[in-house]
């Protein structure tokens, strides 16, 4: 495929092919290339969540229910409390005291480590963010019943099948995103 | 799950109605997958349909190896 001198530096490349998966290529004139990527990464996606629901996209950070969960200093040392409620989280950010802060932020390996599906599905781009968004809200209980989540995380075949497929969508785009720094950094003669 | 209720995109599909569905459910995850994977590995753009319809066969053929592999592995623990 002809190729056109490259003015894009890797880094951008990178961080372009992350914001809409295929641009890289798209920049790089490889543009069937990138038009293939974006359409299979959105529908692997996309399948991903029909599957499983909305609910496989699980960000760390955010608990069964929508709710921040902060990290407590307990009479046994350091413990996560994951709020039932926007009140209890309120409360508990407050607490000034014993709140040492948000799980994400204070412990975030520990955090991502419960979720590692969550490494794959943020390559997805904004697309996982969105997602991730609504999956949050969805999360948070109606008034009718305060103690359950409006929409309750699948089980099972559904949300491993659901995990895997959003998680596949995200390391195809790293894998591209890869190739099209790869491409980028090479010297204008070698490129193929 | 009440299917009248089921919305797409917020539940999750009633793959539980039958055992054979999840199985099914991986060929068009290892389609894309050879696709992406070939896209970025063909030189030529037009032997793309081949080149990834030949590394699909190979994924699906491994996994259907590998599963009967351990099948026969818990066959024999058991």
């Amino acid at each position: 495929m002809a190729q056109r001198g490259n003015v894009w530096s890797p880094v951008a490349i990178a961080l372009l092919g992350w914001l809409v998966p295929g641009w890289g290529d798209w920049l790089l004139g490889q543009r069937l290339r990138g038009v293939i990527i974006f359409l299979s990464v959105v529908i692997v996606l996309l399948l991903g969540i029909l599957i499983g629901g909305i609910r496989v996209m699980d960000p760390p950070g955010w608990g069964q229910l929508g709710f921040k969960p902060q990290i407590v200093m307990g009479v046994r040392g350091p413990e996560k409390v994951d709020p039932r409620s926007a009140e209890q989280e309120a409360n508990l950010t407050r607490e000034s005291r014993n709140n040492l802060g948000w799980a994400l932020t204070e412990q975030p390996v520990a955090e991502i480590g419960n979720k590692p599906w969550s490494i794959g599905q943020v390559f997805t781009g904004p697309m996982y963010i969105a997602s991730a968004a609504i999956a949050v809200q969805m999360a948070r209980p109606l008034a009718a019943n305060p103690t359950e989540p409006a929409v309750p995380p699948s089980h099972s075949r559904s949300w491993e099948l659901g995990t895997l497929y959003t998680a596949i969508a995200g390391m195809l785009n790293l894998l591209a995103i890869i190739d099209c720094v790869f491409r980028a950094a090479q010297p204008a003669a070698e490129k193929p | 799950m009440n299917l009248l209720a089921y919305t797409p995109l917020i539940d999750p599909l009633p793959i539980w109605v039958s055992p054979w569905i999840w199985p099914l459910l991986l060929l068009p995850l290892s389609l894309f997958v050879a696709l992406v994977y070939r896209t970025i590995k063909c030189e030529e753009i037009k032997k793309l349909p081949r080149e990834a319809a030949e590394f699909f066969v190979y994924i699906v053929g491994g996994m259907a190896l590998a599963a009967g592999a351990l099948a026969l592995l818990a066959a024999w623990m058991r």
